[in-house]
């Protein structure tokens, strides 16, 4: 998953991560899911794609949420076993989320197509 | 030896061309069109919502800068890198429309190669976020081009049928196709193939093999709709279900063939699938895999729900019974492919001369027409047969000129899609001294009669309709002194048993015996009471209860 924060030009700050779990349909969930299990593939399998791959990301969230600047990262989800289940935790305990920086791009006038 | 390894060839060859071009009714085709195309269209509908985000190649989760790098060294076509931004609406409008009349069957020899192109160049396009929903909607769109998809169920065949009738032509033929036979093959296969790579790539993965892949699913929150985490207390049914799903999908491609475990595999198919729309939401990638069953299912019962539904919608009984008078499901319905190539002939010399390379016959779909009443000129002219090809008859002619009168009145022609059952019976009938001649379908029978007019004609009749056994009789009685056997089903004997004789019923499992007593009766004269001894004992390998050609089980029942 990618985690953003979008600052607005009047200062505002919004946090939401990709993919959104309010995001319906499901189908359309999903592609978000899989644009963010992909990338996370493509820096395994394609490291040097990762510029790229962030800027780009960065790019699209700034021209969504019309920001100035947007700082991403990624979160990866610890997945929990039977036992941690059955011993009380969640599946989705915010302590089994863990978050790596991935950068912070900043527009001066607006976010540029390009 | 060289006899039987030669049955053996034309056996396997036979089975070949029947499995992929047997012509089929292009119901099944024109289903999964209309269920492929549903899915494609609400796939598009998905795309509307985050069509600039996804699609534009300025900017967007896939830019052309991301995607050009990463599609690089591979051939991946796209309509919309020739979409400027500017357009991306009306290119979706435009492929929305297409997608659209292919599903509703209009101009569908066009629109569903105009729909694939849809289908690959969305997929291509967003190569980060495609999935399996989209690889397999592209292989159904793929070999639904290869069929008649837009025959049945269509705006196509609706306005066919309107301007006939404005002609004043009422019977409408329904044209059963080889092509449509092999886009369901083709589908079955490409399942199969999904299925077993699926299951093999499992076996790579740890948590297959030890039972815990399915917890891992359940326990991933961002991948599930429906909470799972109840598996935790039930981690044998977890472990269960993780190696049933590999053990199931390596043996599908094994177990679905069999006409007995088939309803078991598909069923579980379904449950599977089911569960993947239930628990994580992927709908439309659980409904494009089980739309692929439709292959599976008999053409005969897609027919029988279609003529419930016309009955239960009201629609008009012309239609319903229209969709009635074809029963492809039997065996002798099968377009002329290669017409000398497939007669079965034991007679001693003549046979060499029918084993002769021959070009095909015609490889053009055969028009069935099964209502004897039919004004329509392809029922008159199916009658005939002319051949494509004027050498096609001359074997038989070549026969022809080795027979005498004597022989004629002594031949059996008969008509059987199993080469194996056709060969033995050839062999035992010509063991008492019968002249004996095998066809796998109707049409080559009907031009054989027409040249040899042999005096007894005897198929397989299972599971075909009295109507259509009468049919084909009419065309097939141009001697008076002729008799029709047929094996049929118990319940069926007295159905086709004529009160003349002349149409005799033999209930299946039937043996040897009981098939040459009736032949025998009938070569008898009429006057003749007394019963006559056989000419030549019967062979050894032939007892009155056992033979199993001619026994159909489940098994060795034709499809």
């Amino acid at each position: 998953m990618v985690a953003y924060e979008a600052t607005h030009a009047d200062g505002s700050l919004h946090w939401s991560r990709i993919p959104d779990r309010q995001l319906t349909p499901r189908l359309r969930y999903h592609r978000h899911f899989l644009l963010t299990e992909q990338m996370a593939a493509l820096f395994q399998a394609r490291p040097d794609l990762k510029p790229l791959i962030v800027q780009t990301f960065a790019t699209q969230i700034a021209a969504q949420e019309q920001a100035t600047s947007v700082t991403l990262s990624q979160v990866q989800h610890e997945l929990s076993t039977p036992e941690q289940v059955r011993s009380g935790r969640a599946i989705d305990d915010p302590i089994t989320y863990n978050e790596l920086w991935l950068g912070e791009f900043k527009w001066h006038s607006g976010p540029r197509g390009e | 030896m060289i006899a039987s390894a030669s049955d053996r060839w034309i056996a396997i060859r036979d089975a070949w061309q029947n499995f992929w071009y047997q012509p089929d009714d292009p119901i099944g085709v024109s289903l999964l069109r209309i269920a492929t195309g549903l899915v494609l269209l609400y796939t598009l509908a998905i795309w509307s919502l985050d069509l600039s985000a996804f699609f534009s190649s300025q900017s967007g989760w896939q830019s052309a800068a991301l995607v050009e790098p990463i599609q690089r060294g591979q051939w991946a076509f796209s309509f919309w890198w020739w979409i400027p931004d500017a357009y991306l609406g009306i290119a979706h409008t435009a492929a929305i429309t297409i997608v659209l009349m292919f599903t509703i069957g209009l101009f569908t020899r066009f629109t569903k190669f105009a729909a694939l192109l849809v289908c690959i160049s969305y997929a291509n396009r967003v190569p980060m976020v495609q999935f399996g929903l989209d690889q397999v909607t592209a292989a159904w769109m793929l070999y639904l081009c290869l069929g008649p998809c837009g025959q049945r169920l269509s705006i196509d065949h609706w306005w066919a049928t309107w301007l006939r009738r404005r002609r004043g032509i009422t019977d409408t033929p329904i044209t059963a196709s080889p092509a449509a036979r092999l886009t369901m093959r083709m589908v079955q296969v490409h399942l199969c193939v999904i299925y077993l790579w699926a299951g093999i790539a499992k076996l790579q993965g740890a948590s297959w093999l030890s039972g815990d892949a399915i917890w891992w699913i359940a326990s991933n929150h961002d991948h599930q709709q429906v909470s799972m985490v109840w598996l935790a207390w039930v981690p044998w049914l977890y472990q269960i279900l993780t190696i049933a799903t590999w053990c199931w999908e390596i043996s599908f491609s094994f177990l679905v063939w069999n006409p007995t475990l088939r309803p078991l595999i598909l069923t579980i198919g379904v449950a599977m699938h089911l569960g993947i729309g239930l628990f994580l939401g992927l709908w439309p990638f659980a409904l494009i895999m089980m739309f692929g069953y439709f292959s599976f299912v008999p053409t005969s019962l897609l027919l029988r729900v279609q003529r419930r539904l016309c009955r239960s919608l009201g629609l008009s009984n012309e239609m319903a019974a229209q969709q009635l008078s074809v029963s492809p499901e039997t065996p002798p319905m099968k377009a002329p492919l290669k017409t000398p190539n497939t007669l079965d002939v034991a007679l001693p010399r003549p046979a060499a001369a029918l084993s002769e390379p021959q070009g095909d016959a015609g490889s053009e779909e055969t028009q069935i027409a099964t209502n004897p009443n039919s004004t329509d000129p392809a029922t008159r002219k199916l009658a005939s047969l002319p051949s494509t090809d004027h050498d096609a008859k001359k074997p038989i002619k070549k026969v022809k000129t080795m027979l005498g009168e004597a022989d004629r009145d002594n031949m059996v022609l008969f008509v059987e899609r199993s080469a194996k059952r056709r060969c033995s019976l050839i062999r035992a009938l010509e063991g008492v001294g019968y002249r004996c001649i095998g066809l796998d379908a109707w049409p080559e029978t009907i031009e054989v009669y027409n040249v040899l007019k042999p005096r007894c004609i005897m198929c397989n009749g299972y599971q075909m309709p009295a109507s259509e056994l009468r049919f084909w009789r009419s065309q097939l009685d141009e001697r008076a002194d002729s008799i029709f056997v047929v094996l049929v089903e118990p319940q069926q004997v007295s159905q086709v048993t004529s009160a003349d004789g002349r149409m005799i019923g033999i209930a299946i499992p039937a043996s040897f015996a009981q098939i040459r007593a009736v032949l025998d009766n009938a070569r008898r004269p009429p006057d003749d009471d007394s019963p006559s001894p056989p000419s030549t004992p019967l062979p050894e390998s032939d007892d009155d209860q056992g033979d199993p050609i001619f026994s159909l089980s489940s098994r060795t029942r034709p499809r």
